[in-house]
């Protein structure tokens, strides 16, 4: 930030635990920039209540992660390696994640998870998927045979 | 919101998971509800049946329809005396009884429109409020994927994944459903149509969905190849079978990429991209395409360049391909209707004979099992190549497990007491400087920490080198039995080299 004058937000996630950051860190985030924007200069806590501590800090990380790429740049492959590494987390984590950066409005942490997710998916067979992601076959025969017609086009050789 | 919807909302996930669309589920509840209470009405025919249970002039509604489609009429006017609604059921007998199981949405809401307008009978009406449960918050068959992930990563993914996704699960179908998507997959294939026009255009195929399998379109997610072979007879005694690779492959705006290649395909298609940074001789040709949809036609024109040999004349190549599938909205064929030659100065276009089988298209995503599919000696000569490979390495291995056995075994039976080691101190690739040590093998050396150099007889410096080069800390065992204390400027020359990576 312009200001350079160190101000901190307090952000609240849905277990009431406190998280104080940086304002330029808290701005990566386009709710809390706009909440920021609408609010008077005093008041600095900000209740994100759809978000958990454990996922708020995770978001936080990679917001602070990239608020400090602007002043010292680093190459894209850095960027790169470092976003694959945030992202290797378990799947329910991954899940939250995607949730907490729609929800706060994080483009490209909404990207980089929902892209993650979608490696995991690209060019598998349902069965595939259904292994990967521990999902159970609840279709009946009748049904599993109608939606098989319905999308036979991908799988027509 | 229309019931169905409502019911879904409230209804648990398991049970919503035994249905293909919320209307089926709605339905399920409404026979099941009204099974029940017939079963109930047969048991205690003097209780009077609890008709409240229908509460909701909907699905009053709609039940009267189910039972006037069993032809269970008198439960019907039962029913219909009860709630007044006579007045609306005659009216409905002079319209064709529908079947609700089968009757689509738009009939439905039609007949609420009419309802509504009609709702003359004073029906007293007693809201359910269902319970929305935050849908977010269902924990789904182990893992938490709601409907909002599904859609974010959903609109991430390409239709033919979004499409094999909906086999996964009841869910995961409803979720695939979703037209945005398929909106999205439309505007994607089609983007010189504007919005309007494409909007017009899912009028005719019913849904965005719909338009995407129906209307003709070349695939972008993969690539079309045909093996062209002859064979080629030199003199009397040399005959030998020549095939090479055709591919195709289209993008979105327009642009089509053709290799001709003699490679394997699974490495051919490396070189199959837009932008073309890499070696020259190996370019692709790359030109734009027409779709008549009207004829399924795909035209194009490529040049023909030949970086390689600049004798050969210029050109330009031509294709009319005849857009054919296998399955309806596969889009997976495409016939060679017309191929001719344009060289640069020529007036007239050389045909070039057609093959008399398509152009099969192959998916990225299943590339290499449907090649070797299509073209079984592909497979048979990796096959036979991995088998080469193997074989070697599993030579090497005994080779190398032999000779380090070997010293391992000396070294354990400590018939090798006395042997100089060597720390090396990688800097730059070379050898910087060599401490001597005078070290015992330990018994923690095992197997792993011992590398044998390739060639039994090398100078110390080389082997140093070359054990620099397998790790950073490999320590040179030089081994000697008869002279340890000979200095090693003397005995450098010839010297078996053992090398031995410190145990960390």
């Amino acid at each position: 930030m312009v200001d350079g004058s160190e101000q901190f937000v307090a952000l609240v996630s849905s277990d009431n635990e406190t998280f104080n950051v940086e304002r330029g860190v808290a701005n990566v985030s386009g709710l809390v920039a706009n909440v920021l924007e609408d609010v008077s200069e005093e008041e600095t806590t900000i209740p994100i209540p759809n978000v958990e501590s454990a996922i708020l800090a995770k978001v936080i990380e990679y917001c602070r992660y990239h608020y400090h790429l602007q002043s010292n740049p680093q190459s894209d492959e850095d960027i790169d390696k470092w976003n694959k590494e945030f992202v290797r987390v378990d799947k329910p984590t991954l899940f939250h994640l995607i949730l907490a950066a729609n929800y706060m409005d994080i483009q490209s942490l909404l990207d980089l998870t929902c892209k993650s997710v979608a490696d995991m998916i690209k060019g598998k067979s349902a069965e595939q998927i259904r292994g990967e992601f521990g999902i159970v076959n609840d279709f009946t025969p009748e049904e599993e045979e109608e939606i098989r017609r319905e999308n036979a086009w991908v799988e027509d050789r | 919101m229309r019931p169905w919807l409502e019911l879904y909302h409230a209804r648990l996930p398991r049970e919503r998971a035994c249905c293909s669309s919320p209307r089926q589920l709605y339905v399920r509840w409404l026979c099941g509800t009204i099974e029940r209470l017939l079963e109930k009405v047969e048991q205690h025919p003097e209780e009077e049946p609890n008709w409240l249970c229908f509460c909701d002039k909907w699905h009053v509604h709609n039940v009267l329809r189910r039972l006037y489609a069993e032809r269970q009429l008198d439960m019907c006017l039962h029913i219909a005396q009860e709630r007044h609604y006579l007045h609306d059921m005659e009216q409905r007998q002079q319209q064709a009884p529908c079947d609700l199981g089968d009757s689509g949405t738009s009939t439905l809401k039609d007949e609420h429109d009419r309802v509504a307008r009609g709702n003359q009978g004073g029906i007293a009406q007693k809201e359910i409020s269902f319970s929305h449960p935050r849908l977010e918050q269902h924990k789904l068959f182990g893992s938490e994927i709601s409907t909002e992930i599904l859609h974010l990563i959903f609109s991430r993914l390409a239709p033919e994944d979004v499409a094999r996704c909906s086999r996964v699960c009841w869910w995961w179908n409803l979720a695939a459903r979703d037209p945005s998507h398929w909106r999205r997959a439309c505007r994607e294939a089609w983007p010189m149509d504007r919005l309007f026009e494409l909007t017009l255009a899912t009028q005719i195929h019913g849904s965005w969905k719909k338009m995407y399998i129906a209307r003709p379109r070349v695939r972008t997610d993969g690539v079309y190849i045909y093996r062209y072979q002859y064979v080629r007879i030199a003199g009397d005694q040399a005959m030998a079978l020549v095939y090479y690779y055709r591919m195709f492959r289209f993008y979105n705006d327009r642009t089509v990429v053709c290799l001709t290649s003699a490679l394997r395909p699974e490495i051919a298609i490396r070189g199959l991209k837009k932008q073309w940074d890499g070696d020259r001789s190996r370019m692709p040709a790359i030109g734009t395409f027409k779709l008549d949809e009207a004829n399924r036609i795909v035209h194009f024109e490529v040049p023909q360049i030949h970086p390689d040999f600049p004798l050969m004349k210029k050109g330009t190549a031509g294709y009319e391909l005849n857009l054919d599938e296998t399955h309806r909205g596969a889009h997976n064929r495409l016939w060679l209707a017309n191929h001719y030659v344009l060289s640069e100065g020529d007036e007239n276009a050389v045909s070039i004979d057609l093959p008399v089988v398509p152009f099969k298209f192959i998916s990225f995503a299943d590339f290499r099992e449907l090649v070797y599919e299509y073209y079984p000696d592909e497979r048979a000569s990796l096959r036979k190549r991995q088998m080469l490979r193997e074989k070697e390495q599993e030579k090497e291995r005994i080779q190398r497990a032999g000779r380090a056995g070997h010293y391992l075994d000396l070294i354990q039976r400590q018939s090798l007491d006395h042997f100089h080691v060597f720390t090396l101190h990688r800097a730059h690739d070379r050898l910087a400087h060599v401490r001597r040590l005078s070290l015992k093998l330990r018994p923690q050396h095992t197997l792993d920490h011992v590398k044998v150099v390739r060639r039994w007889y090398l100078p110390f410096r080389e082997a140093a080198i070359s054990a620099l080069r397998c790790g950073s800390h490999a320590l040179v065992a030089h081994v000697d039995t008869d002279s340890p204390a000979k200095t090693l400027a003397q005995k450098s020359q010839r010297r078996r080299c053992l090398l031995c990576r410190s145990p960390t």
